[in-house]
């Protein structure tokens, strides 16, 4: 799928991290310091941010939504639209995103729904509000993206606790002057590499999905936790991520020297630097912030954003190119106009 | 320094290991450093030896170290 829409703009990105910080060092009980060191090494992570256990996705959501609303001078009846991109939600039924227009005190005909994606979650969410503004369904849109993600993963699951934190963004998209162009792709056929698999209904959690599995190479898994095929996604994201760039800045009409910013899902330093070399660009139009956050899944785009805001300049931001890749399946890019965008430094609560 | 001297070096370096381990049966996976992690600094260290850039498909496929050096043939390295 490939669209341009137009009408479009992001006023606002805003982004906050759990106050607690977990240093890799602390999984010395776990692992020894030659892996671990090994391990920072090769993803660039030194720490991850951790959400109290006591709290939701939505909770972090709702607190940077107010302060953003306070420090941009909104009021709730200025908006009238709720995407949230998430894969921990408050329940299964009902949906948060209602519970969240109740919450900020959003007006009753606000349209708010949630949407099952991580690591692609930040081209969805912004997709999904540029079609509700451009079709004039809504005047300003929040989207909330970023999970709670370090509670689904084990004690033991080294490849993924020493690579996933926490942390949350919420954006806004309403109407302007911009068009934005988004491609999106869809591989079902991988769904397994990165899955929970008990806990919904085709296999509900139970006695026997609680006992760790030992496969044929002698990997435990653990079907309540999060699992990851780290190898099969490499794969996946060296293959798909430099072809679709190449093909959305064809579809955009952009150069390559022209773009200011490739703004990629924060995979891990050694994937994104694989991935860099790969579409040819230099570091600086293709920054890594992942060294005291991790990997943020749906939040690692404007966090990134958030974290480097200042070393980009107004020209620089007028074509970014964002791409996430990653749970699903799935990948997509999203052409976007961020020169007059407030970018605030990441919050803590 | 010849070429499997620097090739061996690419393998020390990615998984801090000593030359008595490495020999054209070292593995994927057989060694607890040749994981998904070790597998990308691999193929870091292998493209900054020889100045080269491996197809995606030769990423997948570089499983051991024999098979590896067959796969430098194809980027006019030989061991």
């Amino acid at each position: 799928m490939k669209v341009k829409l137009n009408g479009l703009k992001i006023p606002h990105i805003a982004t906050c991290l759990p106050k607690k910080v977990v240093p890799m060092s602390t999984y010395e009980k776990f692992f020894s310091a030659k892996d671990i060191k090994r391990i920072i090494e090769s993803t660039g992570v030194e720490s991850v941010h951790v959400a109290d256990e006591n709290l939701c996705s939505s909770d972090y959501y709702a607190e940077t939504a107010k302060k953003l609303m306070y420090e941009g001078n909104f009021k709730p009846d200025d908006f009238d639209g709720i995407v949230m991109v998430f894969q921990t939600p408050d329940y299964n039924i009902p949906t948060a995103a209602t519970i969240m227009q109740d919450r900020l005190g959003l007006p009753k005909d606000t349209v708010a729904f949630e949407i099952n994606y991580g690591c692609t979650g930040y081209i969805y969410g912004i997709y999904q509000a540029s079609l509700l503004v451009s079709s004039g369904s809504c005047r300003r849109v929040l989207v909330f993206t970023g999970d709670t993600h370090v509670r689904t993963l084990h004690e033991e699951d080294r490849a993924n606790r020493m690579i996933l934190g926490d942390g949350f963004a919420v954006t806004i998209v309403e109407r302007g002057e911009d068009e934005f162009a988004f491609e999106i792709f869809s591989d079902g056929s991988g769904y397994k590499q990165i899955i929970i698999e008990a806990g919904g209904f085709r296999m509900p959690k139970s006695e026997k999905t609680s006992e760790p599995i030992i496969d044929a190479e002698g990997n435990t898994h653990r079907l309540e936790y999060t699992f990851m095929d780290g190898m099969a996604i490499m794969n996946f994201s060296l293959k798909q991520v430099p072809p679709l760039i190449e093909d959305s800045l064809k579809f955009v009409g952009w150069e390559k020297n022209s773009v200011g910013l490739f703004a990629l899902h924060q995979a891990n330093g050694l994937i994104l630097d694989f991935l860099r070399r790969r579409i040819k660009v230099e570091p600086e139009r293709c920054p890594i912030a992942m060294k005291n956050i991790g990997n943020t899944a749906g939040s690692s785009i404007p966090l990134m954003l958030s974290l480097c805001h200042e070393n980009f300049s107004e020209n620089q931001l007028e074509k970014v190119l964002m791409c996430g890749f990653g749970v699903g399946l799935s990948l997509g890019t999203a052409a976007v106009n961020l020169s007059k965008t407030k970018i605030y430094d990441t919050w803590e609560f | 320094m010849d070429n499997l001297e620097k090739y061996k070096n690419a393998f020390k370096e990615a998984f801090e290991i000593g030359d008595e381990i490495i020999t054209d049966e070292l593995a994927y996976e057989s060694i607890p450093e040749w994981d998904s992690v070790g597998h990308m600094r691999l193929m870091a260290a292998v493209e900054d030896a020889f100045d080269i850039m491996l197809e995606t498909e030769d990423i997948l496929d570089f499983g051991t170290f024999g098979k590896g050096k067959e796969i430098l043939l194809k980027y006019d390295v030989t061991i």
